[in-house]
């Protein structure tokens, strides 16, 4: 962490140096072309006397330099204005001796002025002085202008030598002099003379002559070396810098990918609003009188294209962290419900259709108003329509594709719905609907299973009864045989021979109702081979009437028969109808109150026909008609007599299996079974069956 | 029956119990009983003895009843009976088409079995001499109608009917397998318009029925087609 922060920080340090070495390059790009356009001389003469200057000053030789000499003429110059000007004031025709006070103690003067007349003017001191080269005791400098010379020396060293027309670097004071050489028509007109006596403090003020030519050239130097040892300061930095650029160039990349990274999190409309302020703020910059602004607006602008760059290579789609995708992941975050997302995707759609028609509004109306211009117009229409019909064209296809979606698997709920259990939806991963889909695909797979599975226990349940049916038959024939034989065993006492009857009925009752077992069996789990026929129901209930005729006439009841001469037609197996009728009638007659009415009626009916038998039950009915049906019940509740309790049950489930209704009613004593089979049409669906 | 001597009838079955209830049941009755209790043995029994009849069950170990029927009808030209738990007609369908003459269910009725196997026994030994004899006799299975005579044969015995009930029996062994409602047979017969005729009709074929069927409770021949009508099945 803080081996980052390091890291971190050198990586800035880097940067900024890296920058600054640019900032520099291009403001100190501004003095040296400026000193490039102007010099007269070449550049290894300017070097070679400023490396010269540079070694008076180190060694102390002031008076080599020429800021020294600049000084001593100024000074010079300076006297030279007071006493000419002095002279030429002053009466010509008087000596006057006097003219300067005690200040000027330390400067002795003399001024010849030779006039035309031939006579000659003397301006001096009242120290005696005759102008000679022979200076005074402790005066030690010495100017003078003599033949249109000028002429400067120090304690016996000239400082300074040189003709009228003076070049360098006081114009101003060669002009004086030219003016006055013209005025004296020639060089010899007028001498002047100087003698100074350097001292700490002179009547020049807190200068003095000292500081006036010695101490400003001093000081001078001093600036001059103030400014050369921060200018070497500054390279050192500089060259600090440079390295520190170059050392820390890793660091520099990474904190300039962190830059990078910071750039990435600004939405992208923000950055691209600076950018173009920015780019306003260069430009004003650039327009600017001055080459420093110049320099600062190219600065600017070469700022703003580093962070862009940056910003490019660091997060290269740089769009996607903007104000729309985050508005965008906004609205796509939260609530995975099918209605959220697609509400979602629809006001999304919905807002980019609204604003694009603002927007589009906003700039028709600015361009029709600022840019009348009738083909931009047209072209800014076009453009404006293209929007917005794509959007428009977007919104109906997200739509359709959505609700095809929902078609789709209102269709698979359909077609489960109708028992194809192999319909399945692919619908993609990026549906709104794909979890509902997919668990609905689940659902199917669950059901589909449940039904394998269901099927699979209902084939082994046929199978176990078929297999103990058929166990149970061989045992009964050993004992139905050997029942025979012990029948037909004439020496067996009388008792013996009741037992053996009662076991020959039990016998033969079980064998019954094994068949039996077998047979509801079948028809219950839908494996009851059926022949089915158009057939006549009011015949086939007359034949059963007929081949049951004995039981009928036996006296025990009355049998009310009532079957219509009209022709009742219905598809069923018959053999299979007359055993339900058979059950039906044997049921009658076995729990039917002895003398009392039966009723067996058909009822040809609009659509189906029905056929009921009614009696009055011997034995009080302890139950409901849908217990009466279930397997193995009797309404009497007794395991007695030679019924298997099956009959209505086999009645039952043949009727259901036949594609009838079959329904038993108790009233008090009143039993109903009513068998129902709807009507079958016309011939010709004999011909097909 | 009284030019039959002892005749051979082989019991197959591996339930030796029950195969032996029906050996003594049938020698009660007057014929001579082979035991095997597979097919293997019922073969080997077939081959070495003279078998006048055969009485075989399906499920079987070593050999399974299908197969020794086969190798017995390879060489042997016998009535044969199945013995079977399994009730289904298409279980019965199956069996015949093997090469039976006649599917018994367990548990059966000693009694008809008995009966059953008489009469195979008498069709087998006498009725070839009548076959194709005339033109004017009907054979259908067990059943003979001689036009001539006006006169039922049930395994070679005549059938006492009365008037009515030959003039229905030969109305329906005459057209064998079309089923005749009630009303046709009573206008038919009667020469009357049908009036209640299903009753009528269906009192004389029960008669016919206890003359000439076996089990007349589960009759072969005179059956009624549910919802139809009446027919004799041809066998």
């Amino acid at each position: 962490m803080k081996s980052k922060n390091i890291s971190l920080a050198r990586g800035a340090v880097s940067l900024i140096s890296a920058w600054i070495l640019i900032f520099l390059f291009l403001f100190l790009a501004n003095p040296v072309v400026s000193y490039l356009s102007r010099r007269g001389g070449t550049l290894s003469a300017d070097l070679q006397g400023a490396a010269r200057e540079l070694g008076y000053a180190a060694r102390g030789e002031y008076t080599e330099l020429s800021v020294y000499k600049d000084n001593a003429v100024l000074l010079f110059r300076d006297l030279y204005g007071k006493v000419t000007s002095a002279a030429f004031r002053a009466d010509p025709n008087s000596e006057t001796e006097t003219r300067f006070d005690s200040r000027y103690r330390d400067i002795l003067y003399r001024c010849e002025y030779f006039r035309e007349d031939g006579t000659v003017y003397v301006l001096a001191n009242a120290e005696p002085w005759d102008g000679s080269d022979v200076l005074p005791p402790d005066f030690n400098y010495s100017f003078s202008y003599v033949g249109g010379e000028v002429f400067i020396e120090r304690n016996g060293v000239t400082v300074y030598e040189s003709a009228v027309p003076y070049t360098q670097p006081y114009t101003r004071f060669l002009s004086y002099l030219i003016e006055d050489y013209r005025r004296t028509n020639g060089s010899d007109r007028i001498s002047v003379r100087f003698a100074v006596r350097e001292r700490e403090t002179t009547p020049f003020g807190a200068s003095g002559v000292r500081s006036a030519v010695i101490g400003e050239t001093e000081q001078a130097v001093q600036q001059t070396m103030f400014w050369l040892s921060v200018a070497a300061a500054a390279a050192l930095l500089f060259l600090l810098i440079l390295i520190f650029a170059i050392v820390f160039r890793r660091d520099r990349k990474a904190f300039v990918r962190r830059i990078g990274e910071c750039l990435g999190r600004v939405w992208f409309e923000a950055k691209l609003i600076l950018l173009v302020i920015g780019a306003c703020v260069a430009r004003e910059f650039w327009y600017d009188y001055g080459y420093d602004a110049k320099m600062t607006g190219i600065c600017i602008a070469l700022v703003l294209a580093a962070l862009v760059v940056t910003d490019l290579r660091v997060n290269r789609r740089v769009w996607r962290q903007s104000l729309v995708a985050a508005l965008m992941r906004a609205v796509r975050g939260t609530g995975r419900g099918f209605s959220s997302r697609l509400s979602r995707t629809y006001i999304f759609l919905g807002a980019a259709l609204a604003c694009t028609v603002l927007f589009g509004a906003l700039s028709l109306t600015f361009l029709a108003t600022r840019w009348g211009h009738p083909v931009l117009l047209l072209l800014a229409v076009i453009l404006f329509a293209f929007f917005f019909f794509g959007l428009l064209a977007a919104f109906g296809l997200f739509l359709r594709e959505d609700l095809s979606e929902l078609d789709e698997l209102f269709r698979q709920i359909e077609q489960l719905y109708k028992g194809d259990l192999d319909a399945v939806n692919h619908l993609p991963m990026q549906s709104p609907l794909h979890v509902p889909a997919m668990q609905l695909n689940m659902i199917r797979d669950g059901i589909r299973f449940a039904v394998a599975q269901g099927a699979k226990s209902e084939r082994t349940k046929v199978e176990l009864i078929t297999n103990v049916s058929h166990d149970l038959k061989t045992p009964l024939t050993s004992i139905i045989s050997y029942v025979d034989l012990l029948e037909s065993e004439t020496d067996l006492p009388a008792e013996a021979q009741e037992y053996v009857g009662v076991i020959r009925q039990k016998a033969d009752r079980l064998a019954h109702m094994v068949q039996d077992i077998f047979d509801i069996s079948k028809a219950a789990t839908g494996n009851l081979p059926l022949h089915i026929e158009r057939i006549s129901m009011d015949k086939l209930l007359r034949q059963t009437i007929a081949e049951m005729d004995a039981l009928l006439q036996d006296g025990r009841l009355i049998w009310r028969v009532q079957i219509p001469e009209a022709e009742c037609m219905i598809l069923a197996d018959g053999q299979k109808l007359y055993r339900i009728f058979q059950n039906l009638i044997k049921n009658a007659s076995q729990y039917a109150l002895t003398g009392s009415r039966v009723y067996l009626s058909l009822f040809p009916e609009e659509q189906k026909a029905t056929v009921q038998i009614q009696n009055v039950t011997a034995q009080e009915m302890e139950l409901d008609g849908e217990r009466l049906t279930a397997r193995f019940v009797r309404g009497d509740g007794s395991r007695e007599g030679s019924g298997s309790g099956l009959g209505l049950s086999i009645a039952k489930s043949f009727t259901e299996a036949m594609g009838g209704t079959f329904r038993v009613y108790v009233h008090g004593n009143i039993f109903t079974a009513e068998v129902a089979f709807p009507l079958a049409g016309p011939k010709q669906e004999q011909k097909n069956g | 029956m009284e030019n039959e001597g002892k005749k051979t009838v082989l019991v197959v079955d591996d339930d030796r119990d029950i195969v032996h209830a029906i050996a003594v049941t049938l020698e009660r009755a007057g014929f001579r009983v082979l035991r095997a209790y597979d097919g293997v043995e019922a073969v080997d029994a077939a081959e070495k003895n003279e078998v006048h009849l055969l009485i075989i069950d399906l499920m079987m170990p070593r050999m399974d009843g299908r197969t020794a029927i086969a190798r017995i009808r390879e060489t042997k030209n016998l009535p044969i009976l199945i013995l079977s738990a399994k009730s289904e007609d298409a279980d019965k369908i199956d069996g015949l088409s093997v090469g039976a003459d006649d599917y018994i269910t367990k548990p059966f009725n000693p009694a008809e079995l008995v009966a059953r196997v008489h009469s195979h026994l008498r069709r087998y030994t006498s009725l070839g001499g009548i076959e194709a004899e005339r033109k004017n006799v009907v054979v259908n299975g067990r059943l003979t109608y001689r036009l001539d005579e006006r006169t039922l044969y049930a395994d070679g015995e005549p059938v006492r009917l009365t008037a009515t009930e030959t003039k229905i029996v030969e109305l329906l062994m005459l057209n064998p397998g079309r089923v005749f409602p009630a009303e046709e047979i009573y206008r038919r017969v009667w020469n009357e318009p049908a009036f209640s005729a299903e009753n009528t009709v269906m009192v004389h074929i029960r008669r016919i029925r206890e003359k000439i069927e076996i089990d007349p409770s589960a009759p072969e021949y005179l059956t009624v087609v549910w919802g139809l009508g009446y027919e004799i099945k041809k066998h």
